[in-house]
């Protein structure tokens, strides 16, 4: 038997049973039912107009306060700082003070030493002659 | 456009060459190109895709009832096809037919069908019963000849049975490759095509295929 030959003599079978316009129906109904829209969201509820108004305000007015709350900041002189440099700078100065006249005290006694002042007039007279002498 | 006389498929139809004097009634399909019904469903026309359907859905059940040897499953498997089709329209590119394309998918699903069945338990047959893969069908048409006897038209029939069993004892290459060329009529660089696979390798799958089915038969 020639098989070849065989099968050129012996189609295959046609689709029994099965109506070509249904088939087409079918398929493009599941083709269409992958395109098919997500249910849509829920609708936002809408706003009755008495909040949203009510909102408006009460946005409006914390706004104003809290530009008069900034501009009033802004003016007004920052008590902390305008004080405490002044205050500061008093206080030093009067540490400052103290801080001399204890230096002078101790200065002066260094430099008065435990001499006398003609001890010190002698001295005095002493390098006068010594300058006297090299000049000479 | 030319004239298809015989064309009478799918539910929608148009007429042509009216202003010349004749009219001819075309299916829609044939109205235009694949490509042209491609490129309306890519734009939008989701009903365009009908015609394609329309057009190749004999092919494609045939194919699928070749390869699995029942209609049920072959109808689902085709229908299957095409909507992996559309799915993946965008990727379609026009340097192959759609047949090609579409074929492609069919053996793919196929494929899917066979592993899936592979995994199932074995049902062990008895006497009598028809064959569990191809579901005791007869592919292949009883072409009743006047001038046969009786006994010729029975060892006729039979001998159609004996082959599609036959066919369904192949493995999968080889019955995809054999029934492509031989039975579905697509040259051999088509069959390449369609599985994927180089021209030599199809020539070798077919030609095992005929050897074992030559076997099988005498």
């Amino acid at each position: 038997m020639n098989l070849l030959l065989w099968l050129t003599r012996h189609p295959l079978k046609k689709p029994s049973g099965i109506d070509r316009a249904q088939y087409t129906a079918e398929v493009m109904a599941k083709i269409k039912a992958l395109d098919a829209p997500a249910p849509a969201p829920a609708p936002a509820r809408s706003w009755l107009p008495w909040p949203r108004l009510a909102m408006t305000l009460a946005t409006v007015a914390t706004g104003i306060l809290i530009m008069l709350s900034v501009r009033h900041q802004a003016q007004a002189p920052l008590p902390q700082l305008a004080e405490s440099p002044a205050a500061s700078e008093d206080q030093w100065l009067e540490e400052t003070l103290l801080l001399l006249d204890e230096l002078d005290e101790d200065v002066s006694s260094d430099t008065a030493g435990d001499g006398s002042e003609d001890e010190w007039l002698e001295e005095l007279e002493l390098l006068d002659e010594t300058d006297l002498a090299s000049s000479s | 456009m030319g004239v298809h006389d015989g064309y009478a498929l799918g539910k929608s139809h148009t007429t042509v060459g009216k202003a010349a004097g004749w009219h001819v009634i075309l299916p829609s399909a044939m109205a235009g190109s694949d490509a042209e019904t491609i490129q309306a469903v890519l734009d939008g026309d989701v009903d365009r895709f009908a015609e394609l359907v329309d057009k190749y859905q004999e092919h494609s059940l045939k194919l699928a009832f070749s390869l699995l040897g029942n209609y049920e499953d072959a109808k689902d498997v085709s229908q299957e096809a095409f909507i992996n089709a559309y799915r993946s329209l965008a990727h379609f590119r026009g340097g192959a037919k759609f047949a090609t394309w579409l074929y492609r998918i069919v053996v793919n699903e196929c494929k899917d069908v066979y592993k899936w069945r592979a995994r199932q338990p074995v049902v062990v047959a008895t006497v009598g019963e028809p064959e569990p893969e191809l579901d005791g069908a007869c592919l292949f048409v009883d072409v009743e000849d006047p001038a046969a006897s009786p006994r010729d038209q029975l060892e006729n029939r039979e001998l159609g049975r004996q082959l599609s069993t036959a066919i369904g004892k192949l493995p999968m290459k080889q019955r995809t490759a054999f029934l492509l060329h031989h039975v579905h009529g697509l040259p051999l660089e088509e069959v390449a095509s369609v599985m994927r696979c180089r021209l030599g390798t199809v020539k070798s799958h077919v030609f095992r295929a005929t050897v074992h089915l030559k076997e099988a038969l005498a």
